[in-house]
């Protein structure tokens, strides 16, 4: 009678959420019997103190879910619905024998083709890329569709990349948000902020919605979307006019300053204000904190560089931080991105040889690009950690690639928009289930993800999927692959922990990290080196941007339109949800503002819209349906639908091709927010 | 009583990120989906986030004929399951909503302010969750730290039932409107 008494103490595990967000929380989990019970954040990550987000604490029905992808599966009739449960022998044997068929008819690999993302940030989730790079000269996806505009923009500025630690805002006397919302997409970095706030710092957000964090600050500066830049403009016009900073110091450390305050001093406030509709009161109020508060905070959101004229903006509210000598500063500086994942080996990506000549494809202009080769054509797709026909633009070319395609193979968790348009669709494993290591692009922990729970059904991770397909390939044909599939999770970590990460992070053997995330040394000391070693590290007049086809200085020449019953389509990340992860869970569904329209209430009662109609939103790219939500706080000229949904919104996004950009919108993230709609309620016909 | 366990809710604070109702669902482990603790958009303003406000005069204790409903020695308002046959007439009588009803057992449920976790030492989830401290556990029999109110925007009078939460409300703000 003694096992109802004695009831065991459930296992902890050290885990990481791995989704495509700012915080990458270290989490504890609780195993029962085999079975996560529930799930924890870890005190010991010191950026998120031990709290979760709501996503985060809904990983038990994450895992549990009924709509849970539990076998491989094969449609015949793609897109049919026609599914059939089959074993991982016949997945891999369709799967080897589509690829060296392939390789036969071609006499080589380039009508094999990937693309593969962020659905799960581990190390460890490289295994396809790496197995594709065994394969010799393949058909590989490049590019980021998140942030890169915004990154690039800041090295035209400066090539120094530093993103600080978060943690330390807390110590800023101001802190300005341009185009975030971390009250929804980063939750972990307001405490930091409100504490910043009560301790007398200044809280303002810049953005074109009112949001959950715009609710917060002490000064919200409502703007039009993609007129930042003009604003910037205004600010340090005002500075100028006032000489609120050092010109001679100025000069000394920016290549191209006078140049670009010359430029500056044409600019009117008055043709600020009509641009950007932010009062002059408010650009002077700004301005003044801007050049009278020392040390200041600056986020640049990736919402604000959402366009393809967004790369202007991003430097020219560099060149305000600059020039307000608020850049590298002990407690302050300007926050974009952590590029920490690239500083460590990747050795698992890297299994090609040196300088193989794969087949590049644009991520942003995946199908377009990839539907242009003919020599041999893309015949084989394998989609994995993404979920593009819900998150991409060009959906239509979306669709027409697939058709071209002779085998589509989908690895996921649920059965996403993608994955039904897939001929197999393979089921992966949750963190909960196979061994990875995590940094944040945001802050500066690593952490450790152990195996809690065996995989869910016959789920298995993205390296055990590769291992056993790499054995079925190289059994048929002797050496087609040089993944090294004998190695394990482990095997893979250790070698991404090597002596110079360890060094970065003060650890002397990988097994410190079951115990606690371990922080990056400051780094702040070397980037003042490097700095140093600059005669003029900012450069204001950038040669490297006139050959990429921008204007020399950070300064912005978009034009503002406006039409009639035209707006600018905004789509930003749901709460519960992240991109379109997390869709199915009814955890999270419960206050689910899915296909809700937000609009102006002036706007709407223009077109003889009420709250909670039904209205068809359309442009060139086609239409979708939502229901009308009025929002006193919006634009006029902005409608913003979260991204995601049944019926995607970016069935509507997708404007120039990539073949019409220059150099720097190709290299940027996927224009999102250069797309304007018109509305009209459901059933009437224009 | 010897203590009115109760919640502190700083509006000023409150970020609406839900994550106070899903960690009470992952507690609580609750199979109706349905959490004890709800975030409100007030006038899109501001947020809200209530459950049971385990109340001085429980409007809940009062209609029940089941005596299902107990005031704790520190203020907690516990609902004993077993008393309860589903009548479903607390469900009405709650002026904020904070009783649920369950179809699988044909039961009511609701907040029980994480007593067992209590027991052991820890905050209730929602408060244990609260990334910005919006959301905290206070004993109302205590001397205040700082000045709180009893009602804000958007919460039902408390004249009724004499709700265990205080607020410490907005301060003025600046906006510039487009």
């Amino acid at each position: 009678m003694m096992g109802k008494f004695e009831q065991k103490e459930p296992k902890v595990y050290r885990n990481v959420c791995p989704r495509n967000c700012y915080s990458t929380c270290s989490m504890l989990s609780f195993v029962e019997n085999g079975k996560l019970v529930k799930v924890m954040g870890d005190r010991k990550h010191g950026y998120t103190e031990g709290k979760l987000c709501a996503k985060g604490y809904a990983y038990t029905q994450y895992v549990y879910s009924q709509e849970r992808l539990k076998y491989p599966l094969m449609q015949t009739k793609r897109g049919s619905g026609n599914w059939k449960r089959i074993s991982w022998d016949e997945a891999f044997e369709v799967i080897a024998n589509k690829m060296l068929e392939l390789n036969k008819r071609y006499d080589s690999n380039l009508s094999l083709g990937y693309n593969s993302f962020s659905g799960n940030t581990g190390f460890l989730h490289q295994a396809l890329q790496g197995m594709f790079e065994s394969f010799g000269p393949h058909t590989q996806p490049i590019g980021n569709p998140c942030l890169s505009t915004g990154r690039e923009a800041l090295k035209y500025n400066v090539p120094i990349e530093y993103n600080p630690p978060p943690e330390r805002m807390v110590h800023s006397n101001m802190i300005v948000l341009w185009g975030a919302n971390p009250a929804r997409t980063n939750i972990h970095q307001m405490k930091f902020i409100l504490r910043a706030r009560d301790k007398g710092a200044t809280f303002v957000v810049i953005d074109p919605i009112f949001t959950e964090t715009a609710k917060l600050a002490d000064i919200y500066v409502q703007i039009r979307p993609g007129m930042d830049g003009y604003l910037t403009m205004g600010m340090i016009k005002v500075i100028l006019q006032n000489k609120w900073f050092n010109t001679e110091n100025l000069n000394q450390l920016i290549e191209g300053g006078e140049a670009f305050l010359e430029e500056i001093n044409q600019v009117s406030l008055a043709d600020v204000t009509r641009m950007t509709g932010v009062p002059e009161e408010a650009i002077r109020e700004i301005a003044y904190l801007y050049s009278h508060t020392s040390p200041i905070s600056t986020w640049i959101g990736f919402g604000l560089q959402r366009k393809l004229t967004s790369v202007q903006d991003i430097r020219a509210i560099d060149a305000l931080v600059t020039v307000t000598e608020n850049r590298f500063i002990p407690n302050g500086g300007l926050y974009y991105f952590h590029p920490e994942s690239e500083r460590f080996p990747l050795s698992m990506s890297k299994q090609g040889k040196p300088n193989q000549l794969n087949r590049k494809v644009n991520i942003n202009y995946f199908a377009e690009e990839a539907m242009q080769f003919s020599d041999p054509p893309v015949m084989f797709l394998w989609i994995n950690s993404r979920n593009p026909l819900s998150q991409d633009q060009h959906l239509s070319e979306w669709y027409r690639l697939l058709d071209q395609v002779e085998l589509v193979v989908t690895t996921d968790l649920y059965m996403t928009q993608t994955a039904e348009m897939a001929d197999l669709v393979l089921p992966t494993t949750t963190q909960f289930e196979a061994m990875d290591l995590h940094v944040s692009y945001w802050n500066h922990w690593l952490s450790l993800n152990q195996k809690a729970i065996e995989p869910y059904y016959e789920a298995k991770s993205d390296l055990e999927i590769v291992r056993g397909l790499v054995k079925v390939l190289n059994g048929k044909v002797a050496d087609f692959s040089s993944f090294p599939a004998e190695l394990e999770a482990i095997d893979w970590i250790k070698q991404e922990i090597n002596d110079e990460v360890k060094v970065r992070y003060g650890l002397t053997s990988w097994e410190q990290l079951l115990k606690r995330p371990f922080h990056l040394q400051s780094q702040f000391h070397k980037i003042g080196q490097e700095l140093e070693k600059r005669e003029k590290p900012f450069i204001f007049k950038s040669k490297k941007a006139v050959q990429d086809g921008l204007p020399a200085l950070p300064i912005c020449q978009t034009e503002v339109q406006t039409n009639k019953n035209k707006f600018i389509l905004l789509t930003p990340q749901s709460l519960l949800r992240i991109h379109s992860q997390f869709e199915n869970l009814s955890w999270l569904n419960n206050d689910s503002k899915a296909g809700i329209l937000f609009i102006n209430e002036t706007s709407a009662k223009n077109l003889d819209l009420k709250n909670g109609e039904q209205v068809m939103i359309y442009n060139e790219n086609g239409e979708v349906y939502g229901e009308i939500e009025l929002d006193k706080t919006l634009p006029e000229n902005t409608v913003v639908i979260n991204q995601g949904g049944d019926i995607p919104i970016n069935l509507l996004i997708g404007g120039r091709k990539g073949s019409e950009l220059n150099q720097a919108e190709k290299r940027g993230s996927t224009p999102f927010y250069d797309f304007y709609v018109s509305l009209r309620k459901r059933g009437k016909r224009q | 009583m010897i203590k009115q366990l109760g919640f502190l809710f700083t509006v000023d604070r409150c970020i609406g990120c839900n994550a106070c109702t899903i960690a009470c669902l992952n507690e609580n482990n609750q199979s109706t989906n349905v959490s004890f603790r709800r975030v409100k958009s007030i006038n899109n303003n501001h947020f809200l986030s209530i459950s049971c406000n385990h109340c001085d005069s429980p409007e809940c204790f009062r209609v029940c004929s089941n005596n299902a409903f107990m005031k704790r020695q520190d203020g907690i308002v516990e609902l004993n399951n077993d008393l309860c046959d589903g009548c479903g007439i607390c469900l009405s009588a709650c002026p904020y909503g904070a009783i649920q009803y369950n179809p699988d057992n044909r039961k009511v449920e609701k907040c029980n302010m994480c007593n067992l976790r209590q027991h052991k030492g820890f905050l209730p989830s929602c408060v244990q969750a609260c990334t910005t401290s919006a959301l905290q556990l206070i004993d109302l029999y205590e001397e205040p730290m700082v000045k709180s109110v009893t009602k804000i925007d958007g919460f039902f009078n408390p004249r009724l039932t004499k709700p265990s939460i205080r607020f410490i409300p907005q301060k003025p703000k600046k906006r510039y409107w487009v």
